[in-house]
């Protein structure tokens, strides 16, 4: 009966005008930002143009230094430039940011104005280094360390781009705490990074090969499943205060001819008014050792075991495998902190 | 192995007329507003339109379509804005029928993966399974969403008790 009325007040909601207004967006969008061939080369012409227009300004700066600021200072950073433009093929770290600054100040080497003449030697360094400016006051070095980041700073966001989400950095290791309080306060027996989420992702499901086709069908409680993964989820399950659970206290399985379970999986269910926590556990773990595995996704680690952890706005999934219980963890409203103690109290 | 199906301008133009209603009503049964609706589709048609995937079969699309579509109204709940604004539920169930807006307001009033559910089993008739596809959820997870959403709902049609 409700399935018949809900399906009567769906049917009617009108969706002509919705239908019309979206299709109508959707035209305005495409020829908004189609990108022809024609238009790839204007935004090219429009890159140059930054380019040039950047390099240009750079010798002018420096002409202008050369005029009012101390000499020596100049002579120093143009230095720089001179030793960098003739290495362009090798650049002078492995990072980003060394590369674009040498795209950048080989362009200025070339036509950087050689009025300045001094008699100090060249330095072998290429960056201003604390050797080469030992003449010079350390206001100057200073001055000109901050004049060379300034140059290099929007390269460096540039190339820097990841392709995971900030400030966590890809490996566990090289978390910067200082740039991620989150990370600070994460207990130390976990240490999660977050993959983002795509809608390219391919779907994990929480177990492989199951065969669901009806066997002989058992009436199995929750106590009874605590027995057979070896935990009680619900009462390991370290959650905020608020939250209750909604799990339902029996499943019925289906059993095959060998006497184990077709299909393993039991979904803990916890929420409050705005948050909610879903836990599905399983003994069939290749699916979700097949997401851990795959090189693609940023491991995290709990308690010694490896998860994956996705997550975008204020919702996570974590595959982790522990104890050799396969646990998918989807949570809604959860901090990443508390994410993890959950993650954490599932290892223990 | 199919072949993965064209990317041609005017068969995701004829994919979004055929898909219309379908993702429009998923997104109305999640934003609760047929504004935030009319956005989350016009949001899930054009990462479509844009979208450089392989497509494999037209079941493939549809699921891609779903599960972008539930992201998106994830995305509605989580802006500033819509955490200080109060939706229009008014202003939708006006469109429906007496008879029929009791159940829908009820339904509206479940906790949003609830109402993915109860809306893809009811009203698009999908399976359990299908819907575990489409959402990328366990078939347990589906099935557990449907049982406690039917609960919810039984009780708050038949009681008088505060859906949570």
């Amino acid at each position: 009966m409700y399935k018949d009325l809900y399906k009567r007040a769906n049917d009617s909601i009108p969706t002509d005008d919705a239908k019309k207004r979206v299709m109508l967006r959707l035209a305005k969008a495409e020829k908004r930002n189609g990108i022809p061939a024609v238009r790839i080369g204007q935004f090219a012409a429009l890159a140059a143009c930054l380019v040039f227009t950047v390099a240009a300004l750079n010798i002018y700066n420096d002409f202008e230094k050369e005029q009012n600021k101390d000499k020596g200072l100049v002579y120093i950073h143009q230095q720089e430039l001179e030793k960098t433009g003739t290495e362009q093929t090798n650049p002078v770290g492995t990072s980003g940011i060394g590369e674009e600054k040498i795209e950048t100040q080989t362009t200025v080497s070339e036509n950087a104005p050689r009025a300045v003449t001094q008699s100090a030697t060249k330095e072998a360094t290429p960056k201003p280094s604390k050797e080469a400016c030992k003449t010079r006051t350390g206001a100057d070095i200073n001055i000109a360390q901050e004049e060379a980041a300034q140059m290099t700073e929007p390269q460096a966001e540039a190339s820097t781009a990841p392709a995971f989400k900030e400030p966590i950095a890809c490996d566990v290791q090289d978390i910067d705490k200082e740039a991620s309080p989150i990370v600070a306060n994460t207990p130390a027996k976990a240490a999660i990074v977050v993959n983002e989420i795509t809608e390219f992702q391919e779907a994990v499901p929480a177990a492989f090969n199951v065969d669901r086709s009806i066997g002989r069908i058992e009436e199995v409680t929750i106590s009874e499943y605590y027995e057979y993964i070896g935990k009680d989820v619900a009462a390991s399950a370290k959650l905020p205060d608020g939250f209750s659970s909604t799990t339902q206290d029996m499943a019925l399985f289906e059993v095959g001819d060998d006497g184990k379970y077709k299909g393993d999986e039991w979904c803990f269910v916890f929420e409050n008014e705005e948050k909610s926590v879903e836990i599905v556990t399983t003994k069939n773990t290749d699916a979700v050792k097949a997401c851990i595995d795959n090189e693609a996704y940023k491991k995290s680690t709990v308690c010694e075991d490896e998860a994956v952890v996705f997550g975008e706005n204020d919702f996570y999934k974590a595959y982790m495998i522990s104890k050799d219980v396969g646990y998918t963890v989807e949570s809604i409203g959860l901090l990443e902190t508390e994410l993890s103690e959950l993650l954490i109290s599932l290892a223990e | 192995m199919e072949k993965a199906l064209p990317k041609t301008r005017n068969f995701k133009n004829e994919i979004c007329e055929k898909y219309f209603d379908m993702i429009y009503k998923l997104a109305l049964s999640q934003t609760k507003d047929q504004g935030h609706a009319e956005d989350v589709t016009s949001d899930v048609f054009l990462k479509f339109l844009s979208s450089s995937k392989d497509f494999e079969s037209e079941e493939h699309i549809k699921a891609w379509l779903l599960r972008v579509t539930i992201n998106c109204s994830k995305n509605v709940f989580s802006s500033t804005w819509f955490k200080k604004t109060v939706p229009l539920e008014e202003t939708l169930l006006a469109e429906v029928p007496e008879e029929e807006s009791e159940v829908y307001a009820k339904v509206l009033k479940l906790p949003q993966k609830y109402r993915a559910v109860i809306h893809l089993f009811y009203y698009e008739e999908f399976s359990v399974a299908q819907i575990a596809k489409y959402l990328e959820l366990n078939e347990s997870t589906v099935r557990t969403h449907l049982q406690r959403g039917r609960s919810l709902l039984k009780t708050s049609l038949e009681g008088e008790d505060e859906l949570v």
